[in-house]
């Protein structure tokens, strides 16, 4: 446990220290002028927060034994020298730096509205490139149990979670962060089963440090990556898989193959460089592959498992290391998919990065990835002029920011120009259009809460209801704890009976959104909210600590996740200036008057309480505010 | 790629042309009269795999079978041999084969013995009958995306690939209430899974239900008499222009109301329903009870409801999953008709499964992959009971019904199972015809009602 407050604390200083670093302005301990537009202070353009000075950022490849990972970030700044030389002006108004870091990042916080305006948006993106990797599986290891053949020990076993909400909420690594968890519900893989990648948290805590420190890396690295993950691996159930055996009529799995050109790649029908289908001459789209791919593909993935170099190896370090070969149960035959054949004899590792390059190179890569990751990040329908821009950024490996220096380090497939094309692009920048937008997922709406009030004590350990947000009474979302390999909803899916789905749009978050999990959110945000975990009987939690002899300190866990409504308290006696205030910070300024007006109406009745001051107001004006549609669209 | 190599090699053998053997005609089972009538889908998330769900029996098509099966078989910790495996009567028509379910199953077998069962074999969806012959020779019409889940998914549930906008279930709804069998009604489809996209039509919103109750706002309560918080919360009037916004407070605002619907129809009710075992499908179907148990309250002539388990995706490790879905499962079936029985309503609601597709014959080791028809059962106190609709492909390869590896080329289609239990609610063949158009292009549908 040692170990892991340390870091915690190492996290809590920096991004203290990240904060006084930045502010031009007010002091940035808790300030105690409440209105973020009061503070604004006389910035100059220079003084953002610019920690590329961050010397001793012990960079992500550090730590990796796993290739190529994460070298776009490292080579940043001696590939583009320039710090720019022309303006700027995306962080204008603090309404758009609200927009725009709700977008980037896992919510704003009043300090950096107030002090990135002004700023230099490309600089701040470039210095978020430097920020040093928050990780997971550290965490993971530090709360082991000693004895490795310990029963089921729950405090290890969420981990990955509780790591999660300590990286996503209080990381500084704030972009490639949330870039990673876009990759997350693209490459999917879940703890769910309650089986082996839930009983030895290493595997996809693992996974996640790979899309963590690859967030900023190169598509291609992150196939190869994933297809050697033990957790992809297990997953998609090819560790182990055996080349086939005409005798038996075993046929190699076909589960990897499938879910690799479907879901990771290419989709199922050709796309044009828009995004859009593309047709044939009779005016329907068509398909890209069919069974014969996929068991042709489905050899190359064979003869991989767990790796056995060192007999002595715990199996849960082993889940943290790529596979291994095994060539004995390799397919020795000739492989075919998507016109290319894979000559018979080829060995598995060559198998592979032919396989990988392959798929890789074709067309359809580039814009069902970033069609994808513009929908996690940005708006639910691009327009496919904006596929076509991000795909050009995908293609070339570069983008040119709007103080003129680049990002990218030239090559298809660089994630860091394409994240840069996504975020920079006029139709993410300007106010949506009708059809722009998208639903923010439940895990973002809880993450802004916390960013946005200045939750202290981020310590999810002792919060239960953070172990497990699945259930569609609490969250109906859980990081890497998809149903399945489809993520909690689809990329495609059109709400049946909605306007959107007349109109051929799509709503891919409408999937999990009902009438159980509507209510269901509302009452978990009312738990947090109001600050209950701060009167919880946590009696019940400390028996569960000592049972798995984990410290528990009853003064920490009832000061876990306290949010600071000090600012709002300050205002909330005028409701008009609650209500801006909170539509600036969580809605970048987007809610209509008729919401507002009804909110004003709604505060107005809720009095000054003897005992909690206007404490009833603030925790309501939140709740409405997060609850409205004006709000859960972010557009 | 073309479809050279989608089937391993023609063959020969060429299996009846059951398509027109299926059965009779629709019997006009249309209801007069008040009697409530209502259907459930259980599906199998992941696609089941039919050829361990519906063994073989008779000694020659069992040791076929069992020898293609033989590495997972050897591994069951609850034997497959001919002693472990529950045999079902078969109809005579099988010439003399006989199957059998899994031990984990005997309560699903014990329901088709006592004729509150049956099988309907080899369903999947289709276009036109299809077989290997006229796939290989590239002449067959094929649903598209075939043997991929999310799209195979929604096919079962609405003839489409992913995207689509109606299921059938919801257009047979719809169907319903333009036919006069029923009014429009907030909760005449209720889903407890994701699974929405079955029971939604242009006049068919499905309502989602979770542990037999609605979930309501905590908050509410506390600001009772403020009816601007109470208007925030339902999204009541909520002006925009922004289209996603629009869906999303209408969705906000029809569950709001819905939800206070339900519970007010549910306040006061004392329910006596039968135990469920306690797995994810026990309590959605617990939940169905409930739901079913205050149908007058609700005020529903006819409701179809949507339940759904997954994991029978078992590409790997069969052995070891693949026995706990199937009793889980059979339990939640089981106690499913017991209650329906207890209420009076086994005659009244009738239950049936449905999945993503079947899977390979083959195996990869330690488990199988996906294919295409598959077995499925009916249940309820209205069916012909105790028999099998449809075929059973014998376990081979390389037949005129192999698409690959013991992928079954389904030979009756999703729309004429659909459509017969479309008949059982109340339309008729015209009306059915049209919200199956290529009902025409199959044999009659299976009359799987008495």
């Amino acid at each position: 446990m040692t170990i892991k407050c340390t870091i915690q604390h190492y996290a809590f200083a920096l991004l203290i220290s990240l904060l006084v670093g930045c502010g031009g302005g007010g002091d940035s301990e808790q300030t105690n002028n409440s209105n973020i537009t009061n503070n604004n202070s006389n910035q100059n353009s220079n003084s953002g927060q610019d920690n590329s000075n961050n010397g001793n950022s012990q960079t992500d490849t550090d730590n990796s034994d796993q290739g190529d990972a994460g070298q776009g970030d490292t080579d940043q700044d001696n590939d583009s020298p320039d710090n720019g030389t022309q303006e700027d002006d995306t962080f204008a108004s603090m309404q758009n730096v609200s927009k725009f870091i709700q977008q980037a990042t896992f919510g704003a916080t009043p300090e950096q509205i107030r002090t990135l305006q002004g700023t230099s948006a490309s600089q701040w993106f470039k210095s978020q490139l430097e920020v040093p990797a928050s990780l997971v599986l550290p965490a993971v290891v530090a709360a082991a149990p000693d004895d490795p053949d310990d029963e089921f020990n729950l405090f290890h076993i969420e981990q990955t979670s509780l790591a999660f909400w300590r990286n996503s909420i209080a990381g500084q690594d704030q972009l490639r962060q949330r870039m990673a968890f876009a990759l997350s519900e693209l490459l999917v893989v879940s703890n769910a089963g309650g089986e082996v990648l839930t009983d030895i948290p290493e595997a996809v805590a693992a996974y996640q440090d790979l899309l963590i420190q690859n967030a900023f890396g190169n598509y291609r690295s992150v196939l190869e990556l994933v297809t050697y993950s033990p957790a992809m691996g297990h997953y998609l159930t090819y560790m182990g898989n055996e080349k086939g055996n005409e005798q038996t009529g075993r046929m190699p799995d076909e589960n990897y193959a499938r879910e690799l050109l479907q879901l990771f790649t290419l989709g199922v029908v050709a796309l044009n460089k828009d995004g859009t289908a593309a047709l044939n001459s009779e005016g329907l789209s068509v398909e890209l592959y069919d069974n014969t791919d996929i068991t042709g593909l489905a050899r190359v993935f064979t003869g991989l498992n767990l790796n056995e170099d060192d007999p002595e190896e715990l199996i849960n370090t082993r889940f943290t290391k790529p596979m291994q070969i095994f060539p004995e149960s390799h397919s020795e035959k000739e492989k075919t998919f998507l016109g290319l054949t894979i000559a018979s004899g080829t060995d598995a590792q060559s198998s592979i990065t032919q396989a990988i390059d392959h798929i890789f190179n074709h067309d359809n890569l580039a814009p069902f990835v970033s069609k994808q990751l513009i929908q996690r990040l940005v708006t639910s329908n691009p327009s496919p002029d904006y596929v076509s821009r991000v795909v050009a950024a995908f293609e070339s490996g570069k983008f040119v920011l709007p103080d003129g220096s680049s990002v990218g380090l030239d090559k298809r497939g660089d994630l860091t120009a394409t994240l840069a094309a996504i975020l920079f692009d006029s139709e993410a920048r300007q106010v949506a259009s009708n059809t722009g937008g998208k639903i923010r997922e439940p895990i973002l709406r809880f993450t802004h809460w916390a960013r946005a009030f200045n939750v202290q004590n981020i310590e999810p350990k002792y919060i239960p209801q953070l172990w497990e947000t699945g259930a569609t009474a609490d969250l109906g979302q859980h990081p890497y704890r998809s149903p399945s390999v489809f993520n909690y909803f689809r990329p495609g899916y059109k709400a049946p009976g909605s306007k959107s789905a007349e109109m051929g749009l799509v709503a891919p978050e409408l999937q999990i959104t009902n009438a159980s999990s509507i209510p269901g959110y509302i009452n978990f945000m009312t738990y947090f909210v109001m600050g209950q975990q701060q009167e919880a009987d946590l009696d019940e939690l400390k028996e569960e600590f000592d049972e798995i002899g984990v410290n528990f300190d009853l003064e920490k866990a009832l000061q876990s996740f306290k949010p600071d409504y000090g600012p709002l308290l300050q205002i909330a006696q005028v409701p008009a200036e609650l209500v801006s205030y909170l539509d600036l910070l969580l809605c970048a300024n987007q809610m209509s008057t008729q919401t507002k007006d009804n909110m004003v109406a709604a505060l107005s009745k809720v009095p000054n309480d003897d005992d909690d001051g206007y404490l009833p107001r603030v925790h309501l004006a939140i709740l409405m505010v997060m609850s409205s549609p004006d709000y859960i669209i972010q557009k | 790629m073309n479809r050279r190599k989608f089937l391993k090699t023609a063959s020969a053998s060429v299996v009846a042309s059951s398509i027109l053997n299926m059965g009779q005609a629709l019997a006009n089972t249309q209801v007069a009269g008040d009697e409530y009538r209502a259907l459930v889908c259980v599906f199998l998330y992941g696609g089941m795999d039919n050829h361990d769900t519906i063994i073989p029996y008779d000694t020659d098509s069992y040791n076929k079978w069992a020898q293609i099966r033989q590495p997972l078989l050897s591994q069951y910790t609850t034997k497959r041999d001919l002693a472990g495996l529950v045999p079902i009567n078969t109809p005579t028509r099988f010439s003399g084969r006989q199957f059998a379910l899994p031990p984990e199953m005997a309560g699903i077998a014990n329901l088709y013995q006592s004729g509150k069962l049956s099988i309907i074999g080899n369903v999947g969806p289709l276009l036109e009958p299809v077989t290997a012959s006229s796939i290989k020779a590239e002449t067959a019409k094929l649903p598209s995306r075939l043997f991929s889940h999310n799209d195979q998914q929604s096919t079962w549930m609405s003839g489409k690939a992913e995207g689509a906008q109606y299921g059938w279930a919801g257009r047979l709804n719809d169907a319903l209430i333009s036919s006069g069998v029923q009014e429009a009604n907030t909760f005449s489809a209720v889903t407890t899974s994701s699974a929405g996209l079955l029971v939604t039509g242009t006049n068919t919103t499905p309502y989602h239900v979770t542990d037999g109750k609605a979930a309501t706002i905590d908050l509410l309560n506390q600001f009772a008499g403020n009816e601007e918080v109470q208007a925030h919360f339902s999204a009541l009037g909520h002006q925009t222009s922004n289209v996603l916004e629009q869906d999303l407070s209408t969705k906000i605002n029809q569950s709001f109301e819905a939800n206070e619907m339900y519970n007010t129809a549910i306040s006061g009710q004392t329910l006596n329903i039968p135990t469920f075992p306690t797995t994810l499908l026990g309590r959605q179907l617990e939940s169905v009870t409930r739901s079913i148990a205050i149908r007058e309250q609700l005020q529903t002539k006819r409701q179809i409801f949507v339940v759904a388990m997954g994991g029978f995706d078992t590409h790997s490790e069969q052995v070891r999953s693949l026995p706990k879905l199937q009793a889980a499962l059979d339990g939640a079936l089981t106690a499913f008709n017991n209650a329906m029985e207890s209420m009076g309503l086994s005659n009244n609601v009738t239950l049936f499964t449905a999945s993503d597709f079947g899977r390979t014959l083959a195996i990869n080791g330690d488990g199988t992959d996906h294919g295409w028809g598959a077995h499925h059962f009916v249940m309820g106190g209205a069916i012909n009971g105790g028999t099998i609709f449809g075929d059973i492909p014998q376990a081979e390869f390389n037949h005129e019904l192999d698409a690959g590896s013991g992928r079954l080329i389904p030979t009756m289609a999703v729309d004429q199972y659909a459509a017969s239990l479309g008949n059982w609610l109340g339309l008729d063949d015209t009306t059915l015809s049209s919200v199956f158009p290529n009902l025409s292009k199959f044999g009659p549908a299976p009359n799987l009602f008495t």
